[in-house]
């Protein structure tokens, strides 16, 4: 299985237009990207400058708005989540359309909301920059600019947050062929994200789970349904008879979009720094 | 509406509920003309399939005519009549495309939970645990049915819907049970279960040229419905050994495929029976695989072992050595309903069978909870229950 591997240098100190963009190196197995084999490991991902603390805004309505994936997995590992570590979360998965397709779908990153359920909306505000939204716990928002650093069509797309971003985080995306018989696309994803100094790190642990790896892989599922079948399968919203009072509660816990819950307090306003 | 919910073990309802509507755009809602209940509801009923939750809808075999369609469902008009497949699938990821409708990747939103417990998610069904993807089932006035371009199958105008509505599953199942035991010629295959889906496997098994049937049950009613179609039988309730019986019958081979539509509640009295249902209430173990072990043993060297009866989780003692030892092939699983129905509508309509044979009692929807117990304990010589969800109640 294909391993993705990110740019040595820290996500946090690389100024943007220094970005070694599309430089090419000759690959030696085919179609491994050019900086996988001078990558860092992964998870020696960078905390990023000092806790910048902005690009935090508040939500009209409140609610934990995590949950994803695991549901109730999910929703229990936020707890225990260690906030002192960087999160990272590798993921692949075979879809059954052909590889440029599902590169282009993944290139236009205002696609990303449709699939990632943390994310509200991604804004592509030009040919590499985007500005990303994304729903965070006790109904706020965190934005961040991003910026694609590596590309090349329909093999791979590699990302990363810009400085000033609350809690750092890159990406990258890799799509090979699938094999002969079974045809379609195998996608690989990886996500890195480092901890906030200070306080901020609660927040973090809200956002990640015990389990974050769930998220990318519901994520992933559900661009595949969506490539494959247009739709994304779901029983939100279809009739049942009374539910038991513990169900009710399990499922309020676990709603996925942050429309409920209580506005942020004070205190928890000062530590993610609202605007 | 009026829906049966799942309330607990042995206890089903029947709720008012909102009406179904369109969730996705490749869903419709069909107003049901028939329903009825399954030996597998039965395994909900008890309480053996995990993740079910009260309120759940259940019931996975229904046919209606179409009342509302999704804006990207094509093939379908309002007021068609259809005939509802109980697995739910995408038709287009790998698997559907294969023609491996019931391992569909798409249809599933709980993949992860069955990932979890498999390895891998198969299709989602109507109406049976959040494990198979928490759809509202089919024992109801309406329901959704999602990706309704790919399952249903349109009914011809004025067939007679007890004809049709076992494509639903039973008769497929059935069919698919023996189609797996890749029947030759002047082969002899045996059947464990009379139930429904055991009738359709024997008849299909005559269908696709098996000389001689021999069908294991002990309800009377349900060995003369076998006998009616031509299979010898055996009451295994009075058999003694009933490996060796089969061994008589086969001049000492043993038959050449054999068919276990019995599944993970399977009476008996072997030994092996009473230790699987001691361990089963002591929540150690959720099958009782006695049924699956006989056949094992039974079937002849480089045979196939076909099994549509239901297993969910772990048995204890499978007898693998055995099916190693003689090289059989075993094969089993969730039918792949949309392969079937088209041809086993037309060879209902060439008269080659009529399903409606099996029926033993229609009932309307209140009469549901009630009716469970009664096909549960296979009381009133009932075999196969058909629901007209807007009948009045029997007074
Ligand atoms: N694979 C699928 O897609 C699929 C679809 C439908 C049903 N099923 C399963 O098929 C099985 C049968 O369904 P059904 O509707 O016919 O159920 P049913 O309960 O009406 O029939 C089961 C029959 O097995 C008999 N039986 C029990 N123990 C036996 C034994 N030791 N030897 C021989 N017979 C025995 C019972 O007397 C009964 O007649 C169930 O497990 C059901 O869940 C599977
Ligand atoms: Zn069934
Ligand atoms: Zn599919």
């Amino acid at each position: 299985m294909s391993e993705i591997t990110y740019p040595r240098e820290p996500v946090a100190e690389k100024a943007p237009d220094t970005a070694h963009h599309s430089h090419h190196q000759p690959h030696d197995n085919g179609h491994r990207p050019p900086w996988q084999k001078t990558g860092s490991t992964l998870g020696s991902i960078v905390a990023g400058g000092a806790l910048a603390v902005y690009g935090v805004t508040r939500r009209s309505a409140g609610g934990a708005a995590l949950a994803t994936a695991g549901g109730i997995l999910a929703f229990r590992g936020i707890r225990r989540a260690s906030a002192s570590s960087a999160v990272h979360v590798e993921r692949s998965f075979t879809i059954n359309r052909p590889v440029a397709e599902v590169f282009s779908f993944f290139r236009n990153f205002e696609n990303l909301p449709r699939f990632m359920q943390h994310l509200k909306e991604v804004r592509v505000t030009g040919n590499r920059s985007s500005r990303w939204v994304a729903h965070a716990p006790l109904g706020f928002e965190l934005e961040w600019e991003a910026e694609i650093v590596e590309e090349e069509q329909d093999r791979y797309l590699a990302w990363q947050s810009l400085p000033g971003t609350l809690i750092p985080n890159r990406g990258a995306v890799e799509f090979q062929p699938a094999s002969q018989y079974h045809g379609g696309t195998e996608i690989t994803v990886a996500m890195d994200y480092a901890p906030p100094a200070g306080r901020g790190g609660a927040l973090f642990a809200r956002l990640f789970g015990r389990e974050p790896g769930l998220q990318i892989r519901e994520d992933l599922r559900r661009l595949k349904q969506l490539l494959e079948a247009g739709e994304i399968a779901t029983t939100e919203g279809q009739s049942h008879g009374r539910r038991s009072a513990f169900i009710r509660m399990v499922k309020a816990a676990n709603e996925p979009s942050p429309r409920r819950g209580r506005p942020a307090t004070e205190e928890q306003q000062r530590v993610v720094g609202v605007r | 509406m009026k829906a049966v919910c799942w309330f607990g073990k042995q206890d089903m309802r029947v709720e008012h509920v909102p009406d179904p509507r369109i969730i996705n755009p490749r869903d419709c809602v069909v107003r049901i003309t028939r329903s009825a209940i399954c030996g597998s509801d039965l395994h909900l009923f008890n309480g053996y399939i995990p993740t079910m939750e009260q309120g759940d809808i259940v019931g996975h075999e229904f046919m209606g005519e179409v009342v509302e369609i999704g804006p990207e469902v094509k093939n379908l008009k309002v007021g068609d009549h259809v005939v509802v497949p109980f697995t739910i699938c995408c038709g287009q990821c790998f698997f559907c495309k294969q023609g491996m409708w019931s391992a569909c990747d798409n249809s599933n939103p709980n993949a992860w939970m069955v990932e979890a417990q498999y390895g891998h998610s198969s299709a989602a069904l109507y109406g049976y645990s959040h494990l198979y993807g928490g759809y509202a089932g089919g024992q109801a006035q309406y329901a959704r049915v999602p990706f309704a371009d790919v399952g249903p199958i349109k009914i011809p105008e004025g067939m007679d819907p007890e004809k049709v509505l076992f494509l639903s599953d039973i008769f497929p199942t059935g069919y698919q049970a023996a189609e797996q035991c890749d029947i030759k010629p002047g082969q002899v295959v045996a059947i464990w279960g009379c139930g429904p889906v055991g009738q359709f496997a024997i008849r299909s098994a005559q269908l696709l040229g098996a000389e001689r049937v021999i069908a294991i049950d002990r309800f009377p009613e349900r060995l003369r419905l076998a006998q009616q179609a031509g299979a010898e039988v055996i009451d295994y309730s009075q058999t003694e050994d009933l490996v060796e019986t089969l061994k008589a019958m086969t001049g000492g081979r043993g038959p050449d495929a054999c068919i276990d539509a019995v599944g993970l509640e399977a009476h008996g009295h072997s030994a092996d029976y009473y230790l699987d249902s001691a361990k089963q209430k002591l929540h150690l173990q959720m099958e009782r695989a006695n049924v699956l072990r006989q056949a094992i043993h039974a079937c002849r060297k480089g045979g196939t072992v076909s099994v549509p009866g239901v297993y969910a989780g772990l048995i204890d003692k499978f007898p693998f050595g055995a099916a190693f030892g003689k090289g059989l092939t075993l094969r089993g699983g969730q039918t792949h309903m949309i392969r079937y129905l088209q041809p086993l509508l037309e060879r209902v309509q060439r008269g080659d069978i009529d399903p409606s044979f099996l029926i033993t009692h229609r009932v309307a929807l209140d009469d549901v909870p009630e009716i469970y117990r009664t096909f549960l304990n296979k009381e009133d010589h009932c075999v196969k229950v058909v629901i007209d969800p807007w009948a009045q109640r029997a007074a």
